[in-house]
């Protein structure tokens, strides 16, 4: 069997645990700010809905 | 013809053609392995959908003169082929469809929500992959004690791969890095995730206090809209594929099976790809799996090396995850119990219904099945980005 080339081997190592952690460190950055962006729609879809029901009691 | 010769001639074709006459110890041992599976799995009702068919492969492939395992070959007369070697040929080695196609059933069958709703999850994730970095320099270094019993590169990564927890994925990758030790890392793998309960239990005590184990989060997840819900695997699989291409047919797979659960206007596709699809699937690449692990391969003392190896990679990813979940609890400013680092090994759900065991005996108004299902599913996608990389480095397609 061919001998281990170690250098080859950690950078294996390093490689592998840089790539999963960055894909899901962006990941979940990613998911957080999607997360965000539809709360606030659910926000003001809801202030919307408050303000239109108001509406329609002053009415 | 007298009576005699007749006698002659019977006696003759049952020392050739009978298998009581053709089996031998080794063989016997496999069949008995076998047993033991279809026992674990009626019995103990450990992972029964995988540990059963993976069994009854185990006891057919080493079965002497059946030639269920007989793969296709050029020049073969009809009937020749095994229809176990078949499954194996087309459905591993070949073409390596199946574990694709069980990551659909997988996708359909998954509900991201707790990770959408805490997106922190994704780090005890891919936390919870280290066991397969430790495992892979593991298996490398058998060469240095034991020369002769050194694994190749390729071989390591199929080894480590085992600690992401995740059948499909060990398949996948090791059909196409390591052929030739397939049976034992998937075996490895679906064992030790059968066995999780054992497996996870103590090294979760042993990294953790009974105060950090009690410790109780906040007692529901925020709601994902059903946008969220559709739009995360488009999103999840663009970027993972272009990042990592070589996960592309495992993590594609995935989030295909998810997005026909989540669009809700593919109900047909989502619930075959849920129940049938999944299910005959299932047999096959089991029974392929079992048929894999004929005697002859596993008499190879590596094999122990690799069961070893694989269960190490397992205890290493629990033990990441844990910590990770550790470090996680020290900087957050909500309650966090870091057992749920533990669920970050693909294992679902079983890692995280032992979390949430645990739990609840250390703290009987703890809740951490919906926070520790969040690892869980995203261990599944950090263990195939794992794999990917593995296979970026050596495969060209």
């Amino acid at each position: 069997m061919k001998p281990i080339d170690w250098g080859e081997a950690w950078s294996i190592v390093f490689g592998g645990i840089i790539a999963v952690f960055f894909i899901m460190s962006l990941l979940a950055v990613l998911v957080h700010f999607m997360g965000k962006i539809f709360q606030n729609m659910e926000k003001r879809k809801k202030i919307r809905e408050a303000a239109a029901a108001a509406g329609e009691v002053t009415k | 013809m007298k009576l005699y010769e007749l006698h002659q001639g019977v006696l003759k074709i049952l020392g050739i053609q009978m298998g009581f006459v053709n089996l031998d110890l080794i063989h016997l041992i496999m069949i008995l392995v076998g047993l033991g599976f279809i026992t674990l799995a009626i019995v103990k009702k450990w992972e029964p959908l995988v540990l059963l068919p993976i069994g009854a492969g185990l006891i057919l492939a080493n079965l002497p003169l059946v030639g269920l395992i007989t793969q296709p070959a050029a020049g073969q007369g009809p009937g020749e082929a095994g229809i176990l070697g078949i499954i194996l040929k087309y459905g591993v080695y070949t073409w390596n469809i199946l574990p694709e196609f069980i990551f659909l059933g997988i996708g359909a069958l998954t509900d991201f929500s707790p990770l959408i709703a805490n997106p922190k999850a994704f780090l005890l994730g891919a936390a919870a992959q280290i066991g397969i970095y430790t495992s892979f320099l593991g298996a490398l270094a058998v060469g240095i004690f034991i020369p002769d019993w050194g694994f190749s590169i390729k071989e390591a990564c199929s080894i480590g791969i085992i600690g992401g927890a995740d059948g499909p994925t060990t398949i996948y990758t090791t059909s196409m890095l390591a052929p030739d030790i397939l049976g034992i890392t998937a075996t490895a793998a679906y064992s030790y995730m059968a066995m999780v309960a054992l497996i996870q239990p103590p090294i979760i005590r042993l990294l953790t206090s009974k105060a950090e184990r009690a410790i109780q989060m906040k007692p529901v997840l925020r709601p994902v809209s059903r946008a969220e819900r559709i739009i995360f695997p488009i999103l999840a699989m663009l970027i993972i594929v272009l990042l990592v291409p070589k996960s592309g047919p495992l993590v594609g797979f995935l989030f295909l099976g998810n997005l026909f659960r989540e669009s809700g206007v593919v109900e047909r596709l989502s619930k075959t790809a849920q129940n049938e699809f999944i299910n005959i699937i299932t047999i096959l690449l089991m029974l392929g799996v079992g048929a894999s692990l004929p005697a002859e391969r596993v008499i190879d003392p590596r094999t122990l090396l690799v069961l070893f190896l694989g269960f190490a990679a397992f205890a290493m990813s629990t033990a990441g995850g844990v910590l990770f979940g550790k470090l996680m609890c020290k900087i957050s400013k909500e309650p966090f119990n870091p057992m749920i680092g533990a669920a970050g090994v693909s294992a679902v759900p079983m890692s995280a219904r032992i979390v949430h065991g645990l739990g609840q005996k250390a703290n009987k108004r703890s809740f951490l099945l919906m926070h520790a299902m969040g690892p869980n599913v995203a261990g599944v996608i950090g263990s195939a980005v794992a794999g990917g990389y593995f296979l970026g480095l050596f495969v060209n397609f």
